[in-house]
């Protein structure tokens, strides 16, 4: 008898005890639905679940959500303080991802009308870093020009301020290295 | 019959070419020609005399087969600093070059360093070297009479080049766990924004390449510095290249 109580406490027990919260993959599609400007912060949530990190700044805060096979920083969603909706956000393709191809990242906005910007080689290393940039449609896409990797894709409110002069704009005079 | 002037004449013109060509090495041999060497001053602190160096056969190391072919002369394809002047490889630079280069771990010798150029000056005036992602090394003038060793200004430019050929996880590993961050700008281009303080060099804080570089060359002559200034980025190199790379003539 006294076996069999203790056989049912462990039964009882096992399913009482909730087991480790699986963690939810983020997929980019998933990410491209964030409304710029109109998701807010809870539907934030409710999509993706609660966030590895928050930062707070004066002006805006940030809700950090990693790649739980990696650890490695995935999604970064900046909000407006006031209302808490979405301002930008911006994605780190792992590499089994299709956009992690700079080709595959293109392809996801296709109708986009990119300017193509050089990082300002440094004194000390040039580097082969690009950024493909519509500013009407909201988009950046910032790669490796000599592998066509993706290192980050940004999603932010399309508008027409200019890029900074920390990049140069490649013209077809300057033309990309290593195409 | 020839005249005897004539076979003075001859003796002369023999000898005097016999001085002048370069002498005969076997095949696993290279020729190192007559030139003068100045005095310089390694990284350990090591002063070396200048001297006449006589012109004789050395043994090809695996040093020489890979440094010899990527010695090139004129301005590096599409180099984005137009006002810098190239100029020649001397002899005497060569032979510096290879010595340094054989005290740097083999595995910081990419096979993706395709061409070693020599250049007057940096636009950055103190700057001694500088690399391009497309495989590329500059070394400047100041390279050769710099206190802070050439072996360890090259270490430092192939540091650039093993962050090239990190995978793309790689490189985020060492961003992410040094600190480093993306960011959208209000430019709307997107940034490595760096870690707040802890840099082992001033000028790492402009970009994580340039950050990576001065710690791969401090974890190869100063691992303790770097560990105290910037223990993330030494706990990173130590998982990566374990605690016996070093330059092997540095002092921990």
């Amino acid at each position: 008898m006294r076996k069999f109580i203790s056989a049912w406490l462990i039964f009882v027990c096992s399913c009482t005890i909730p087991s480790k919260k699986e963690e939810r993959i983020i997929t980019f599609s998933e990410v491209m639905k964030l409304d710029i400007g109109k998701s807010s912060e809870a539907e934030v949530i409710a999509t993706f679940g609660m966030p590895n990190d928050r930062i707070d700044d004066s002006d805006y805060f940030t809700l950090e959500y990693t790649d739980p096979k990696t650890g490695f920083l995935l999604l970064s969603v900046n909000f407006f303080r006031e209302p808490r909706l979405v301002q930008a956000f911006l994605w780190i393709p792992r590499q089994e991802d299709k956009e992690f191809g700079l080709e595959g990242a293109k392809a996801v906005y296709g109708a986009a009308q990119f300017k193509l910007f050089r990082d300002e080689p440094a004194s000390h290393s040039v580097s082969e870093t690009y950024s493909l940039i519509d500013d009407q449609a909201g988009v950046t896409i910032r790669f490796n020009g000599i592998r066509n990797t993706v290192e980050a894709i940004a999603r932010f409110e399309g508008g027409s301020r200019k890029p900074s002069s920390g990049h140069k704009e490649v013209t077809s005079q300057s033309s990309r290295r290593n195409n | 019959m020839i005249e005897k002037p004539a076979m003075i004449f001859l003796f002369i013109l023999t000898f005097t070419t016999s001085l002048f060509a370069a002498p005969k090495c076997s095949p696993i041999e290279y020729a190192v020609k007559k030139h003068h060497r100045r005095e310089y001053v390694r990284s350990d602190g090591v002063s070396v005399k200048a001297t006449d160096v006589r012109e004789h056969c050395r043994p090809r190391s695996k040093g020489y087969d890979f440094l010899y072919s990527r010695f090139k002369e004129g301005i590096p394809r599409d180099w984005p600093h137009r006002a810098e002047k190239p100029a020649n490889w001397s002899e005497e630079e060569k032979a510096r070059m290879l010595e340094a280069l054989e005290i740097i771990p083999e595995i910081l010798w990419a096979e993706k360093i395709v061409g070693l150029y020599r250049m007057k000056k940096s636009k950055d005036d103190l700057n001694p070297a500088t690399s391009g992602e497309n495989g590329t090394i500059v070394i400047y003038d100041s390279a050769f009479t710099s206190l802070k060793g050439l072996e360890r200004i090259l270490a430092h430019e192939f540091a650039h080049h093993n962050f090239y050929s990190l995978t793309e996880n790689e490189r985020l590993d060492y961003r992410l766990a040094t600190g480093w961050k993306p960011q959208l700008g209000l430019d709307r281009n997107i940034y490595w924004s760096s870690r707040p303080s802890g840099f082992i060099e001033e000028d790492g804080k402009t970009s994580s390449e340039e950050d990576y570089a001065n710690n791969l060359e401090h974890f190869l002559v100063n691992s303790d510095k770097l560990k105290e200034v910037t223990p993330k980025a030494y706990a990173w190199m130590l998982k990566k290249f374990g605690e016996k790379f070093k330059l092997r003539s540095s002092k921990k």
